[in-house]
Parts: structure tokens; C-alpha cells; sequence
């Protein structure tokens, strides 16, 4: 271009336009468009989510992410589900079995379950104790529900290990059908939380016929038939998908919602945006806002079953010394990384059982709780005083904005506190988790989050030396036997005082190091009515999803509708 | 794919006076550089001239706005932001500049190669480029960077390694197109070398479009980083880089609009002192500027759909 | 010049060839498998998933089922959306980033050629400093913080327009706007100076020394004869529209190619990575096609004979 440019840009005039833009704009946050609420039922019964990515699946079987087992909770029932309590009720069962009433037989062993004959599928086919026969074979079935994250809670069932790990069969699973409507169950050992893993997802009945007709294709829209509240109706990939009220539906629980949206919005703060819009009724706080929003009319915020935890390399030094990770744990100041970095969202934690489980106790940990002096005194003790020779230690984390922050912070808390040096790696997900299966790393940065509130999903498997999920290479012989005495003693009392006897060992030698129980914090629109949360949610109020109504709202919502 | 045809520059060498100070007569050019030379020095002197260390937490005052103590606000971590920006220009610049010496590297051997040696040797070079311009850019980063790992140098191998073919194509239709001329065909009967001839004669030649070329190429590769950090392929925490503190500046753009802004500014003013310094290089280099085909440059032609392509992929 | 034509698009073929040979080397070079989930699969059900999908053969054989298959249109299936053939996921993304695409291209070429006409025009006035100004911003703020910027004003605060989605013509606007800023204020610079340029040419002098009436001299005489560069640099702009971008999309919830290209790289969603590479590949080699032959139509000085597919005499 053979002409030279003049000065025309003068810097100065973009930087106020900008200023006074951005300025002008962000000013509005957070204003509030709700007109007044009535309490008559809105004519458009329609509720509308947002998830951010788009599933991969409405296999119950195969669900793993919290989209996917929040959708399959909506279009299946299983036997049984919760109520607002978080107890077991029967659903497509008649009764919760127990020994008082004959469903269990006194070893614990067979379980007799009598199905509802009331009960159809969403295309009005009768739903009988076949359909839970077949589920119950695919679920264990290298080529079915083998491939999904959750059928490990079932391998009590008779049959169901040897068919997913070894040379079994589909006829050998231990589920039968006695007549249409009874069904039996045979454990290979007693598991006494049986009736609760029995309430979520996995565990739903399926159609075999249509799974067989339809291969693959059978989880589409018009294929997928369901026996659950909602049936899905339209699956646009990347954008939505739309369950509407199943007119079949058999359950008490029925709903009062014609349509459940959910929307696919990949940003935090674009689906901010559109909840700010009046185009979604519930939306997540992303984590930066979350001062903004403390405290506003619309802002729910409750106490979920998770724990966020420093995970060591138990094999290597320096994490093979319990003094190291004692010290960590008491060099790091919870209260300030709960109150700066996550703006007073959640709780700190010293304890790895979160408090609302069973077996949860406060008073564990709270002697290796923040304490700057103890820490260097104990890394000193460990023979690295004031961090002289502390071995070059990398911190590998699953590359997120919220694992970097973190990451940061704690990084920068161990060289205050302790005065040594770590280097942060950031990777994406699947190498992370490629390298956290092969305990590739030194320390590392996860939480674990109730399926089920029982601390036999949180203890043993990944804390007993044979542990399925025991990827840290820990081994204490004590918490061993523990482990051993507690999968198989019936009386709750008993079990959950040897799961606590357990957590203490657990924490006394810092396995892991628990930091942080976070909190879900939503924005629900005021028109939204009868949401009933639970510490076990995937989306919020989603095993209850029928009791939401929508309220007529005096004012129109704003304009700018997507139609 | 074949070059885009290339108009002929001047016979003898530019002199590289005349050039300079027609580059000095250009207000935007001169602008640019002043800009640049600035911003260089504040990363040169970071330690000295930040206001904070740039990893200094201060946890009681996070995303605040701009202070005296902290001139361009702090970020969910309490840190300067104004120091963060500092430090984070050394990686920036080196990363935009390393990465184009390694474009000019390639480019200019591949180029020359292909003009000079045999037909043979002509059409493997151009076809090895052919390939080498159609493979998404982006794609070739990322999946460089995943396997050999974030680093300042692998991050300038990777982009280089996806900036260089429009030098080559620039430096090989040059040398086709000057070989011809009488002072070459002047040289080589007198028995120079052609590696001499490349040397001498033609390499000052093409020495203007490829340096244009390579100026256009720096905003690229600091987008390129800002790219990469956005798909989570950024600098390990808690290093500050411009691309690494744009894309945080993202996430609580609707908390703390000033963080975007500073770091969006700082990225928008160089990425403009080097299109100006681009522009300005390339009508002090070409005197006859004013009568020359209105075609626009094709480096800049094939050149910028690159930048684009990492820009908007990002 | 047909049969060059011809040459080059049976070039085509082993271009291809060699990018997905490239790509599918290192796309399996990066650590980490398409099963590598937050849970480990079962021993039975991984050797299931591998045999069902090929991923136990050696790497060669892999490749030479892919590249059978590919031969015959097969692309495969994707990994992670249960079973979709690669075919129907790349189909809605092209479909959807090629409308935003060319919406973009329409807008940024009018407003970018108006833009750079009323700058040459009225150079160093006050519109040449407006024009090009919002070209620049364009051109250096980082697309995704533009998108930003538009969904805090014209969604949060004045609730114009919806947030995001695809279907809607109000859906449209702010990517739309957001895919266009950079390639407006690059055809902005290329048409202003090619203005500016031709308004020095001898024939504009003499229509206006003859008393045309100016509006007959800007539209006879300069604009068609400046639009000539502009349309060159076309084929690579529309090149970068049409394979989407990736931020914009994420940003909007637009589900277009260039989220499914992202989403897919990271879920090492083999098929689809190979089948987007391929797309794009092909469109930047069909754009680079367009330009030489474009250039070739518009200035007649280039001439390419079928012998010189890969060599060109200026």
C-alpha cells in the first residue's frame, strides 16, 4: 500500500470511549427485571436451565456429567427415589425392602422387590420387572452400561463383577424376574446401602426392545422411551434440549411444568447475561461475580456434598513423609481462600467427610488445621527447615480458571508459610486425567462429590490399599480392617462409627488434604416457585423437578426474546 | 499451490539511508516505533519499574479498581495489574519478535533454496510449502504445544514454524524475478558464486518486503499466544503473559470491566505501533512508491488471512 | 490458463493427502486418548471400545483404513456424540458458521470498502480519522472482548437483543458484528490505499480536468479500478469467515464448526479433528486458488501456462 498513514489514530480518544463504555455498562449489573409476583400459576408453564456443555448421552446407564444425570433423573424412574430428606420411598416398588417386612432375607443377601402394576412407559407400554431384568444384565455389560462411570456401585450384585471385569454373562447377573411384577436380587456380598444406590439413575429400567431395535439411535428423540416424569422431546446438538410433561406418567409426583429447557451456553458469564435478559429462570453465579450478587432477592445458596482436597503421590518423597503433609495441611490458611478467592462461598474444610454425611464430624482434622508456626515446625521435623532442600515440587492441576486461582493461591501460601518453591502445570482434561489414573504426579487438586450420601462411596475405595479408586498409593493397615469390618455390617450405628474411626485415621496421616466444602450459588428467577434442593443434586432441584410452577409475573419480560 | 506472482523491485540495492530517512519522515511509523521502544524498555526494566511483585497476593483487596496503590486495579487474586502487565510484556514481545526471526529463518532459506537451486530441488521446496500453508494454523499450534508442552521456546518453534511460507514464496518469486536483471546476469559472468550472488545482490533485494512481511507477522503471534491461552493452552500459572492476563481479564469482565481494558489496550497499542512501523517500512523501502501497481502487496495479501485466521480462531 | 487451472486442482488431492497423513501422525502423538474421562473404563470394556473403533490396530493400518474410507466419502464417526457420523456433526457446524460467515463477509466488505473510500476521499479530514479509527479498534481489540462489550451493552443493559443461540436474525447481529471488525478494517486499509492510489492516476486527473460531475468520477473511474485489490484479498477473508471461529462461537452458543473443531481436540474426538482439518485445508486451498486466478483476470501483466503450475515467471 503505497500511501503512508497519517497519525489518525489518537490512543487517548479510544481509551475514553472505551472507559466511559464499559463504564456506563457495567454500572447495570445486576439490576433486577422481575415485575410483581403473583401466586397464581403462569399460563406458560415452561422452565428454563442452562448447561454448559452439551451431552453426550441420555444413556442412564452411561451418564456421567452432572447435565447428563440431571436429564436422565427427569425422563427414568427407578425403584425407588428420595424424598425431601434425602430417604429412600419406593417409586416404581411398591414398598423399600427390609428385613422387618420380609424384602431381605436375614444374611442380607436376596432382596424381594414388588413392582407397582400401574406403572407404563411413556408410549403406554406396560413397565414390568423384565425391564428391570434386562437393565440390570446391560448395565454390567462390557459393550453397555460397562462403558459408563457408574456401574462399579452395583458389583454386589451377583454376577454383575465377573460379567464387566472378567468372563461372565449377561443370564449369570443375579436380577430375575419371579413374575411380571416381582423382582429378586442376589448379592455376592451384603450391601447394606443397596436400597439407596437403587434410587439413582443407573439404575433405571430399560427397554430392551427398543435398545435392540434402534441401536445406537435408540437415546433419540421418538426413540428414547423413558417411564420418568418428563420424555424428551427435541435434541438440537450445541444448542438445546426440550422434555416435555409425560401425559403417562404413573408417579405421584406429577408435574405441574408442561416444558423443561435446557440451554446450552458454553461462557459463565454469557449465560449471566442471558438470566440478566429474562431468557433463563436459573443460572450459576460464576465465580468472579459472586461478591455482586451476595445477598440479592434471587440468589440461592446451599450446602452440597462435596470436598476439595490437596491429593499427594503417596510413592514418591517428599509427599511419602506424613510430616510433609501435615505440614501443607496447616500452612494453609482455608478461611482466607474460602473469604478472597471463592468471596465467602462454601466452607473451609478439615475433614474430608463433608458435614451432612453420615458418619461426618466436625472435630476431624481440626488439629492440623492453619496454624503458620506448627506448619514450619513440622516441616522442619521432616528435616527441611525454613524449606532448605525441599525437593523441586510440581502441582498439576486440571486447567480451569477456578484450579488456577487455586492453584496460585496455594502456591503462594506454601512460600509464605513454609518457604518453599512449587511450579503450577495446568493441563487439560483428558491428559489430566490420562496422568492421574497412572498417579503420574506429585500433588494434585480434586474434589469428590457425593453420588449417594454414604461415606462407604468416600472412604474405601479410595482409601484401602485394595481400593478401586485408591490411585494415591496410600496404605494403612488400620484403616484397612476398617474398611473390611464396615462393607458388611448391617446395623448403621455400628458401620458408621467404624467409617469415622477411619476418617480420623485418614486424616491424621493427611492421605489427602482436605481444604474446602463448596456451596452451590444460583440465581432463580422470582417466578419460580416449589424448588426443592437437596446436598445431592446434579442441577439444582432436579430430583424433584415435577414439584416446580411457575408464578404469573405482573410486567412482561424483557424485549429482546430470541423469536 | 504456486506463488502469488510478485512485482519486481528496484534494480541495485535500496540505500538504506534514503530509506531510513524517508521511515523517519513517517509520523505514525515513527509513532509506532516510540511506542514500541517504550514498551520494550518497561519489559527490559520490569523489576525495576513494577509496582509490586507480579505474584504478590493481596487478599484483602481483590478486583479492586484502579488506585494509587494499585494503578490499573488488582486482579481475583489481589495482584497488580499494571505490574502484571509489565512483566507479561517480556514474554509477549519476545514471543511476537523470536517467533518472527524464526519465520525469516525458514522462510528466506526455504525461499532462497527454491529460487536458486535446480527445478528439482524448486518444486520439492514449493510443494513442502504448499502443504506447510494450507495446514490450519491454530491446529498445528495447538497440537505442537500439546505434545512437546507450554514454553517460551516452544511456543516460538510452533508459530514460527506456521508463519514462514509467505517469506519463502515472497523471497523465491523475488529471486526468479531478479535473476534476470542485468547486475545479476552481470555478476554471475563474472564469476561469482550464486551463493554470492544470493549474498550480495539479491538477499538486500528482498530484504524489504520480507522485513514488512515479518513487522505484519508480530501482532499475529501475540494473538497467537493470546489464542492459545484462551483454549487452555496458555503459560503455567502463575507466569503473567498479555495473552494469559486478556484471557483472565474475560472472566470477570462483567465484575471488573478495568481489567479488560488494560490488558485489551496494551495488546491493541502494539499490535497498531506495529502495523504502523509495517506500513512505514514498506513505502521507505520502495521509493518509487507513489507510481507503483495499485495491487496490494501479495505478502500482505496471503500474510493476513493468517493473522486472521489466529486471530479469529482464537 | 484453464490448463493451469486444472494443474492446480489436481493438486488438490495429494495436498490433502499430505495434511491429514501430518495431522493424523501428531494427533496421536498428543498424550491422552479419547477414554480418558474422570473414570477409567474397565479393562474389558476399553479392549470393547478400542476394537469397535480400530484404536488397537497399528497406527499405519489405522491410517490407511481412514484414508480408504476417505476415499470413499467416509469420514468416520465421532467418539463423543454417541455414535454421529463425523459427516452429520461437520455438516451442522459448516451449514451454521458458513451463514455467519457469509453475513460477515457481506457486511465487513460494504462497510469496509465505505469506510476506506470516504478515508482516501477525505483524507486527513475529520471522517478519514473517524473511519479509519473505528477500523482500527476493529482491527487490535480482541474479538471475543468486542463480543463481550456487546453483549454487556445491548443484552444486560438496554435488552435488545438476546444473548445468544442460532435461528433468529436477532441472534445474528452481535456475532455478526463481532466476525466482522477485524476483516472491515483490513479491507478498509486496502481499499483506502487503493484509493488513494488510483486518485494520483493520470485518467482520474483527466476526468476531472474534463469537468465530470465528482460523483461520476468516484464511481466510473476511481472505485472501479480500486476495487481491484480489494477483490483479491477477498477469497482469504471469506476463507477466514466461513470455517468459523471458535471464540465467537463459544461466546454466542453458536453451534458452528469452529466449537466442534475445539470441543473435539480436546475430547482427542479423532474423526471429527481429521474431518474439520480437511475442511478447512480445502477451503484455504480453494480461497488461495481464487486469489491467483483472480489476480491473474485482473492484471494482465501475470500469465501461469499448465507448465508452470508450481513455477511462475513474472
Amino acid at each position: 500500500m503505497p500511501v503512508s498513514l497519517p497519525s489518525w489514530v489518537r490512543p487517548s480518544h479510544l481509551v475514553v470511549l472505551l472507559i466511559a463504555v464499559l463504564v456506563a455498562v457495567a454500572c447495570s449489573g445486576g439490576d433486577s427485571d422481575g415485575g410483581q409476583v403473583s401466586n397464581d400459576l403462569a399460563a406458560d408453564q415452561e422452565f428454563r436451565l442452562r448447561i454448559a456443555g452439551d451431552p453426550s448421552t441420555f444413556d442412564p446407564q452411561l451418564a456421567s456429567y452432572a447435565e447428563e444425570i440431571s436429564i436422565a433423573k427427569q425422563i427414568f424412574r427407578g425403584l425407588f427415589t428420595y424424598d425431601a430428606d434425602l430417604n429412600v420411598i419406593p417409586s416404581v416398588a411398591i414398598t423399600v425392602p427390609t428385613k422387618d417386612n420380609g424384602g431381605i432375607t436375614e444374611d442380607g443377601l436376596t432382596y424381594t422387590i414388588n413392582l407397582r402394576q400401574d406403572a407404563t412407559w411413556s408410549d403406554g407400554v406396560p413397565l414390568t420387572a423384565h425391564n428391570f431384568v434386562y437393565a440390570f444384565q446391560r448395565l454390567f455389560d462390557p459393550e453397555g452400561g460397562g462403558q459408563g462411570y457408574y456401574f462399579d456401585f452395583y458389583t454386589a450384585i451377583a454376577g454383575g463383577e465377573a460379567f464387566a471385569y472378567e468372563d461372565g454373562s449377561a443370564e449369570a447377573v443375579a436380577v430375575v424376574a419371579l413374575d411380571d411384577y416381582t423382582l429378586e436380587i442376589e448379592l455376592s456380598r451384603a450391601q447394606p446401602t443397596l436400597p439407596t444406590l437403587l434410587a439413582l439413575w443407573p439404575a433405571a429400567p430399560l427397554r430392551g426392545d427398543l435398545i435392540d431395535q434402534y441401536g445406537d439411535a435408540w437415546t433419540e428423540p421418538g426413540n428414547l422411551i423413558g417411564n420418568g416424569p418428563f420424555v424428551l422431546a427435541e435434541y438440537a446438538p450445541e444448542q438445546r434440549i426440550v422434555l416435555e410433561s409425560n401425559p403417562l406418567y404413573w408417579g405421584d409426583d406429577q408435574p405441574t411444568l408442561d416444558t423443561l429447557i435446557y440451554k446450552i451456553i458454553p461462557e459463565d458469564s454469557a449465560a449471566l447475561i442471558a438470566y440478566e435478559n429474562g431468557e433463563l429462570d436459573m443460572t450459576a453465579i460464576p465465580l468472579a461475580d459472586s461478591s455482586r450478587y451476595q445477598g440479592d432477592s434471587e440468589q440461592i445458596r446451599y450446602a452440597e456434598l462435596e470436598t476439595f482436597a490437596l491429593q499427594y503421590n503417596h510413592t514418591q518423597a517428599p509427599f511419602d513423609n506424613p510430616l510433609v503433609r501435615q505440614a501443607f495441611s496447616r500452612a494453609i490458611d482455608r478461611e482466607a481462600y474460602v473469604s478472597a478467592i471463592r468471596s465467602g462461598v462454601g466452607q473451609a474444610a478439615v475433614g474430608w467427610l463433608p458435614p451432612g454425611m453420615p458418619a461426618a464430624n466436625p472435630g476431624v482434622g481440626i488439629d492440623l488445621a492453619f496454624d503458620a508456626d506448627a506448619a514450619a515446625g513440622l516441616l522442619s521435623q521432616a528435616g527441611y527447615t525454613d524449606g532448605a532442600d525441599f525437593p523441586d515440587v510440581t502441582f498439576t492441576v486440571l486447567s480451569d480458571p477456578t484450579n488456577d486461582l487455586t492453584a496460585q493461591f496455594i502456591q503462594e501460601q506454601l512460600r509464605q508459610n513454609l518457604g518453599i518453591n512449587i511450579d503450577i502445570e495446568s493441563v487439560e482434561e483428558t491428559v489430566f486425567f490420562d496422568r492421574y489414573f497412572e498417579t503420574d504426579f506429585q500433588v494434585t487438586w480434586l474434589s469428590w462429590f457425593a453420588d449417594y450420601a454414604d461415606p462407604e462411596n468416600w472412604l474405601p475405595q479410595q482409601f484401602a490399599t485394595d481400593g478401586a479408586f485408591n490411585v494415591l498409593g496410600y496404605s494403612n493397615e488400620d484403616a484397612d480392617a476398617l474398611f473390611e469390618q464396615a462393607a458388611v455390617e448391617l446395623d448403621t450405628t455400628k458401620r458408621l462409627a467404624l467409617y469415622d474411626q477411619a476418617h480420623r485415621i485418614i486424616i491424621a496421616d493427611q492421605a489427602i488434604t482436605p481444604i474446602f466444602h463448596p456451596e452451590r450459588n444460583y440465581l432463580v428467577k422470582s417466578h419460580v416457585a416449589g424448588l426443592a434442593t437437596t446436598a445431592l443434586d446434579a442441577e439444582p432441584g432436579d430430583w424433584f423437578t415435577p414439584s416446580v410452577q411457575i408464578l404469573e409475573t405482573g410486567s412482561a419480560p424483557p424485549a429482546s426474546d430470541p423469536e | 499451490m504456486s506463488s502469488a506472482p510478485v512485482p519486481i523491485a528496484g534494480p541495485p540495492p535500496p540505500a538504506s539511508r534514503d530509506a531510513l530517512r524517508r521511515l523517519l519522515r513517517n509520523r505514525a511509523a515513527v509513532v509506532g516505533m516510540v511506542v514500541i521502544a517504550a514498551f520494550a524498555t518497561l519489559a527490559l526494566l520490569a523489576p525495576w519499574v513494577d509496582r509490586h511483585p507480579p505474584t504478590d497476593q493481596h487478599l484483602d483487596s481483590t478486583l479492586a479498581g484502579p488506585s494509587a496503590e494499585f494503578w490499573l486495579g488488582t486482579d481475583q487474586l489481589g495482584r497488580d495489574q499494571y505490574s502484571r502487565l509489565v512483566h507479561g510484556a517480556r514474554i509477549s514481545l519476545s514471543v511476537g519478535v523470536l517467533t518472527q526471526a524464526v519465520a525469516l529463518a525458514l522462510g528466506v532459506s526455504v525461499g532462497l533454496a527454491a529460487g536458486l537451486g535446480g527445478r528439482r530441488a524448486d518444486s520439492l521446496l514449493m510443494r513442502m510449502t504448499d502443504v506447510a500453508y494450507a495446514f490450519p494454523d491454530l491446529l498445528m499450534i495447538i497440537l505442537l504445544v500439546s505434545i512437546f508442552g507450554v514454553s517460551t521456546l516452544m511456543l516460538v518453534l510452533a508459530i514460527g514454524l506456521v508463519s514462514w511460507t509467505t517469506i519463502a514464496r515472497l523471497v523465491r518469486g523475488q529471486v526468479l524475478a531478479l535473476r534476470q536483471e542485468d547486475y545479476v546476469l552481470a555478476a554471475r559472468a563474472m564469476g561469482a558464486s550464486t551463493w554470492r550472488i544470493a549474498w550480495r545482490h539479491l538477499l538486500p533485494n528482498v530484504a524489504g518486503p520480507v522485513i514488512v512481511t515479518a513487522t505484519f507477522g508480530i501482532p499475529a503471534a501475540i494473538f497467537a499466544e493470546a489464542a492459545l491461552a484462551f483454549v487452555g493452552l496458555g503459560f503455567a500459572p502463575p507466569t503473567p503473559t498479555w495473552g494469559g492476563l486478556v484471557t483472565d481479564s474475560f472472566n470477570t469482565m462483567l465484575a471488573a470491566p478495568h481489567l479488560a481494558i488494560a490488558a485489551c489496550l496494551a495488546v491493541a497499542i502494539t499490535t497498531l505501533s506495529f502495523t504502523f512501523i509495517g506500513d512505514g517500512l514498506r513505502d521507505a523501502l520502495d521509493p518509487r512508491t507513489p507510481s507503483r501497481s495499485p495491487l496490494p502487496d501479495p505478502a500482505a495479501v496471503s500474510a493476513q488471512p493468517t493473522t486472521g485466521s489466529l486471530q479469529k480462531a482464537a | 490458463m484453464a490448463a493451469y487451472v486444472i494443474q492446480r486442482i489436481l493438486w488438490i488431492g495429494p495436498l490433502l493427502f499430505a495434511v491429514a497423513l501430518i495431522t493424523f501422525i501428531l494427533m496421536h502423538q498428543v498424550p491422552g486418548g479419547p477414554w480418558d474421562r474422570s473414570k477409567r473404563l474397565p479393562p474389558e470394556a476399553l479392549e470393547n471400545v478400542n476394537q469397535a473403533y480400530g484404536l488397537d490396530k497399528p497406527l499405519w493400518q489405522q491410517f490407511g483404513d481412514y484414508a480408504l474410507g476417505l476415499a470413499q466419502g467416509d469420514l468416520g464417526v465421532s467418539f463423543r456424540s454417541s455414535n454421529r457420523p463425523v459427516s452429520d456433526v461437520l455438516g451442522d457446524g459448516i451449514r451454521v458458521s458458513a451463514t455467519l460467515g457469509l453475513l460477515a463477509l457481506a457486511l465487513s466488505t460494504t462497510a469496509g470498502v465505505a469506510l476506506g473510500t470516504l478515508a482516501a476521499l477525505r483524507k486527513d479530514g475529520p471522517a478519514d480519522y473517524a473511519s479509519v479509527a473505528l477500523a482500527t479498534v476493529g482491527a487490535s481489540v480482541p474479538s471475543f472482548i468486542l463480543g463481550m462489550l456487546m453483549l454487556v451493552t445491548f443484552t444486560a443493559y438496554l435488552h435488545w437483543l438476546p444473548s445468544g443461540g442460532w435461528g433468529s436474525a436477532k441472534q445474528a447481529v452481535m456475532p455478526v458484528l463481532a466476525l466482522s471488525a477485524w476483516p472491515t478494517a483490513y479491507i478498509a486499509r486496502v481499499t483506502r490505499a487503493s484509493v488513494l492510489d488510483v486518485l494520483h492516476r493520470e485518467y482520474v486527473r483527466t476526468a476531472r480536468a474534463k469537468g465530470l460531475h465528482e460523483r461520476a468520477v468516484v464511481l466510473r473511474h476511481i472505485l472501479r479500478n480500486a476495487l481491484i485489490p480489494v477483490l483479491t484479498v477477498l477469497g482469504p477473508v471469506a476463507a477466514m469467515l466461513v470455517t468459523g471461529s471458535f471464540i465467537i462461537e463459544q461466546l454466542f452458543a453458536i453451534p458452528g464448526m469452529g466449537r466442534a473443531f475445539v470441543t473435539a481436540i480436546s475430547a482427542r474426538d479423532y474423526g471429527v479433528i481429521m474431518g474439520t482439518t480437511l475442511f478447512y485445508t480445502l477451503v484455504i486451498i480453494l480461497a488461495n486458488l481464487l486469489v491467483d486466478v483472480l489476480y491473474a483476470i485482473v492484471d494482465p501483466r501475470v500469465r501461469y501456462g499448465a507448465a508452470d503450475a508450481t513455477r511462475v515467471d513474472v
